[in-house]
């Protein structure tokens, strides 16, 4: 087979401007999406119903270490039949409809508008400037299967597969650079930082599952089966108990000092 | 506590403030003083970190009473951040230190009111009322934020040492056991909840005073205070009225044991100062039981 | 009417104990001697704590522990300091130092309580800071600052300001410290000498 041999010009006209154009572009729509992204905001009693759920369930793992009647007056006051918190607290589930919610909305646009849109713009003209270039070679032999893949936009049966068309280069590219653009927007963590100051941090913000009254459901079963056993029970034998062995390895100490 | 070096460069100021930051260190003097013998002169090299120093300094002039600092520190931030509640915040606590504490509430009250998920405005409220003397209010204010914000352990200690204030044992032992349960294993809580319940008086309490000390023992043995506070539990108990003749024996045996902890404590820790132990011994046989 | 003595070392220590914690509040017991009926001299003070003094246990350990060594110097046990956390408080009626005064008194009934004035507490320390009130039958009574007697007087204040000046604060230990690190002497032997030093040169 007769080697293939490449015009300089495709590597300084062709090659190297896919790169630079897809870093560039990568790093302008980290940049638009710092602007565009809005805070997430967070509802007061959504903040409230997280908290209970963590408290609910560190009552649940480290009861034991509360005297008995401490422990069944918190779960009193979350599992009570009539006052409880798990019992009256009624939440409407939260609408997980993005057509109904205009913040939704507004947030799958400005996902589009960073992501997708540019993609298939700078794709296509891509495509469309640089059509049909071979561009480059990887430097190990490929099966026929990875024509597809390499080779968009060139339809040659007897090219081999290890050459590379300017269209997969680009979405090599688009790929490959992801690991770079962390390397380079990460390291000045500066901008990061600033930005914090910015943005409040609300402590233990998190969102609650989408469905509070099933979690809560759920928390009041195993709270209501969760059993307490004193763990503080028998722990002056124990100190007891230690005495003998902290004792003797004193005594050894002490032996071994007096000995020298 | 380290002595600042007198001809420190600002790069090393400004390592030292990082360091103090990501660990949390407070010391409020020391920052003040590296903010004036370096870094204020250099302010412009820090590039953004610049805020982070503003803010971290501007938190040590509050405490130091140094407030042209501190008013300094506000206004740079605001000018930078106008719309941030963590600057507005800083505002609110500069007025604070001027004791224009009405002033100061307004101000927490718009940021809440922006952003009702946000704590900290909630809390530096309670502060202001503590400020004023007006602990029964600040505990008022303190559990209405704590029922929104349940694990805020911060919280639960505040209010544990408001109660203290009032003399409240048992509210401030249920601040305890929240704390216990978010962390079980610190033995300063447990000898903390045991120390409360022992004020509290009572067989009962005692008796759950005794099972907390040995706890805080157990996890640390070294801790002196549980140590003592077990000597005078099992002294309270064995003495009391109520205690059954079966566990009269078993409290008899364990305050002998912590006897002898406390000795080898002070014996292994001053073995030069003959003089102190003297006292040691002598508060031993007035507090120990003739077994 | 009994004539009150103030050692230097005893306001010394007090004041060095208030400003090693500016941001807590502090207690500590006064320790004195009565020589004869109507004089009460304080000689030396014990800090106790800036943690919590809300607590009991500890501070039975320290009452106790206080009277050893009192005893053992021929002093009393003869009242009560503090400071409260809020500047503008100067009570000493808090629950939690009631406790402790009222036994005190049970012990030796003109008894006396100290409370340090926030507020005059300065960088120049050119106010005497105590207020000092005396148990009288049955009453706590403000006792006119006119009618203390401050060894040094006027230099006392100029030897505080020196030890403020010298953070010797820094190596005040109080009974909380001691119990943090009972390698530490609450009893501050070599503090009390430093004191004492730098009383002599301002005298």
């Amino acid at each position: 087979m007769a080697e293939l041999l490449l015009d300089p010009n495709i590597r300084g006209w062709v090659f190297l401007p896919i790169v630079v154009i897809t870093f560039l572009v990568g790093i302008i729509r980290h940049y638009v999406s710092i602007l565009l992204s809005s805070q997430k905001k967070v509802e007061l009693h959504q903040v409230q119903d997280s908290q209970v759920m963590i408290r609910s369930r560190l009552l649940r793992e480290n009861g034991q270490y509360i005297p008995k009647t401490a422990f069944l007056s918190r779960r009193h006051f979350f599992n009570n039949e009539e006052t409880g918190y798990f019992k009256t607290q009624r939440r409407a589930p939260v609408s997980q409809n993005p057509v109904t919610d205009p913040a939704m909305m507004t947030d799958m646009l400005k996902g589009n508008v960073t992501n997708v849109l540019p993609m298939v713009l700078i794709g296509g003209w891509i495509n469309w400037m640089f059509s049909g270039f071979v561009t480059t070679k990887v430097p190990f032999p490929l099966t026929l299967r990875f024509k597809p893949m390499l080779q968009r936009g060139i339809e040659l049966v007897t090219l081999d597969a290890a050459w590379v068309s300017s269209a997969s280069w680009y979405f090599l590219n688009v790929f490959g650079l992801r690991s770079i653009y962390t390397l380079v927007l990460g390291e000045n963590n500066a901008a990061d930082t600033s930005r914090h100051l910015q943005d409040q941090v609300s402590g233990a913000a998190m969102s609650m599952p989408p469905n509070p009254k099933a979690a809560f459901k759920s928390e009041w079963e195993a709270l209501e089966i969760c059993e307490h056993n004193w763990a503080l029970n028998g722990v002056d034998d124990d100190l007891l108990g230690l005495r003998n062995t902290s004792d003797s390895i004193e005594n050894m100490y002490y032996q071994s000092k007096s000995g020298l | 506590m380290c002595e600042i070096d007198d001809n420190l460069n600002w790069t090393e100021g400004r390592d030292i403030l990082r360091n103090w930051r990501e660990s949390l260190e407070r010391r409020s003097k020391d920052v003040v003083e590296i903010w004036e013998t370096v870094l204020m002169y250099h302010i412009d090299k820090l590039g953004n970190e610049k805020y982070l120093v503003l803010e971290q300094v501007c938190f040590a002039a509050l405490d130091c009473y140094r407030l042209p600092l501190a008013e300094y520190c506000v206004k740079a931030l605001m000018k930078e951040f106008p719309g941030s509640s963590r600057v507005h915040e800083y505002h609110a606590m500069y007025l604070e230190a001027l004791e224009m504490y009405n002033e100061a509430l307004e101000v927490l009250d718009s940021i809440i009111k922006r952003d009702e998920t946000n704590a900290a405005p909630r809390k530096r409220r309670v502060a202001i009322l503590k400020a004023c003397g007006h602990i029964p209010e600040a505990i008022k204010e303190l559990t209405e934020y704590l029922k929104k914000f349940m694990s805020d352990q911060e919280g639960w200690h505040e209010l544990c040492n408001l109660y203290l204030q009032e003399q409240e044992y048992s509210k401030a032992a249920i601040c305890i056991e929240e704390l216990i349960l978010h962390n079980p294993h610190n033995h300063l809580l447990h000898q903390r909840y045991a120390e409360i319940k022992y004020s509290q008086g009572g067989y009962e309490n005692m008796y759950i005073a005794k099972a907390y000390f040995c706890q805080a023992i157990k996890l640390n043995p070294n801790n002196i205070r549980a140590l003592y506070g077990l000597l005078l539990a099992t002294n309270n108990l064995a003495l009391s009225l109520k205690c059954p003749v079966s566990q009269k024996k078993g409290t008899i045996k364990l305050n002998e044991w912590v006897a002898g902890q406390i000795e080898k404590q002070y014996k292994n820790k001053i073995a030069d100062k003959g003089n102190d132990s003297k006292y040691i011994e002598g508060l031993l046989a007035q507090l120990q039981l003739e077994g | 009417m009994t004539d009150i003595t103030f050692s230097g070392r005893a306001y010394a220590k007090i004041i060095l104990h208030a400003a090693k914690y500016p941001h807590c509040a502090i207690n500590g017991l006064l320790l004195g001697k009565q020589n004869n009926s109507n004089e009460l001299q304080i000689i030396d003070v014990a800090p106790l704590f800036h943690i919590c003094l809300h607590v009991t246990p500890m501070s039975e350990v320290a009452l106790t522990m206080v009277e050893q060594l009192a005893l053992n110097q021929g002093l009393i046990i003869a009242g009560y300091y503090l400071a409260n956390e809020n500047i503008n408080d100067t009570s000493t009626d808090k629950p939690a130092h009631r406790g402790i005064s009222e036994k005190i008194v049970e012990h030796f009934n003109h008894a006396l309580i100290a409370v340090v004035d926030n507020k005059k507490m300065t960088v120049g320390m050119n106010m005497n800071s105590l207020k000092i009130s005396q148990y009288l039958d049955g009453k706590w009574k403000f006792k006119d600052p006119s009618s203390i007697n401050y060894e040094g007087g006027a230099n006392l204040l100029e030897a505080t300001y020196h030890l403020i000046r010298r953070k010797e604060y820094r190596n005040l230990v109080d009974f909380d410290n001691h119990l943090d690190n009972i390698s530490l002497d609450w009893q501050n032997l070599k503090l009390n000498e430093k004191i004492d030093e730098v009383l002599k040169n301002y005298q």
